[in-house]
């Protein structure tokens, strides 16, 4: 990752982290549940999680496999991830900080690799999805989870750029087609999909930003959220709600199976 | 230092990716072939390129 978006990263999920980890962790158990239940882990599983935070998912998977590590690159996510973890006296998990283009482990190693909401931040996925499948045992399987873009190119622009509007550290959400041949150039078996619709609170989203209504970006990201309700041209289905609009991501969940050499 | 070194084993340097060793006073991990040290700031180690210094 370039220094200067890695700064990016960093700053944005430091000035967040507390009402981004109360989110992850506290208020969306049942999301975590329903992606714990997705990845079908295994008991003997040597897991980790790429680009962790405040380990919402690793805290979650931990009871159902041997060991779990988590690696972020935001120190402030490593101190609300064990933070949490001492809460919940949560004993086989343990954490690194660190590049997902670099990961600092041994090839081959893991048995499930996951990475969860982090893909939009990468300048370089496919860098990534290639450190994931190195430190992956082969015939082992990995875990990906973002949102999805609109898939018609005018539609995508506006999206990303709402998108990146409300969050710098956001580089571009990938539309379901660019993860599918990302996967496919890769080498991996789609074992399963989900596709999933989730709704939430426009005001909810830009506050878990860091971002205030009295602000001008706050503003701005309003105005072209508003403007983008006639033929839902940004692709996030907005609706008034009192003050608030309603607004849906599309969530896509891919179960991968990695390549046996040869 | 409270770091289990087991859990030591799989980490390698995220440049070299060869394996690294814990120095002798525990608050680093260093890479044989680049001499890079990661320190280990409150028993979480920092993989970072940027955050490591080279030792001979």
């Amino acid at each position: 990752m370039a220094p200067s978006h890695q700064q990016t990263v960093q700053e944005q999920f430091t000035k967040t982290a507390d009402a981004f980890a109360r989110y992850v962790v506290r208020d969306t158990p049942e999301m975590v549940a329903e992606k714990v239940a997705f990845a079908q882990v295994r008991a003997a599983d040597l897991l980790l999680d790429v680009c962790c935070g405040p380990g919402a998912f690793l805290l979650a998977v931990a009871p159902r496999v041997r060991f779990a590590r988590g690696i972020d690159l935001t120190e402030e996510m490593i101190r609300q991830a064990r933070a949490f973890q001492a809460e919940r006296r949560i004993r086989n998990v343990c954490f690194e900080r660190g590049e997902a283009e670099r990961l600092p482990y041994a090839d081959g190693v893991f048995d499930f690799v996951t990475s969860q909401y982090a893909f939009h931040h990468l300048p370089a996925p496919d860098v990534v999805l290639q450190e994931m499948i190195r430190v992956a045992k082969p015939g082992s399987r990995l875990l990906l989870i973002d949102s999805l873009a609109p898939e018609a190119d005018v539609r995508r622009e506006l999206h990303n750029r709402i998108e990146v509007l409300r969050d710098p550290s956001h580089t571009q959400t990938l539309r379901l087609t660019d993860f599918r041949d990302m996967f496919r150039a890769a080498g991996l078996q789609v074992v399963r999909q989900l596709i999933k619709p989730r709704e939430r609170s426009f005001n909810h989203w830009m506050r878990r930003a860091g971002l205030d209504p009295d602000e001008e970006r706050y503003t701005e990201v309003r105005r072209l959220m508003e403007e983008s309700m006639p033929q839902d041209a940004a692709g996030f289905m907005p609706r008034v709600k009192g003050d608030d609009l309603i607004i849906t991501h599309y969530e896509g969940l891919f179960l991968l199976l990695v390549p046996e050499p040869g | 230092m409270a770091v289990d070194p087991e859990l030591l084993d799989i980490l390698v340097c995220p440049l070299c990716k060869v394996s690294v060793k814990l120095t002798p006073d525990g608050e680093g991990l260093k890479c044989a072939q680049c001499h890079r040290v990661y320190p280990i700031r409150d028993d979480i180690p920092v993989m970072l390129i940027d955050e490591a210094r080279i030792e001979e």
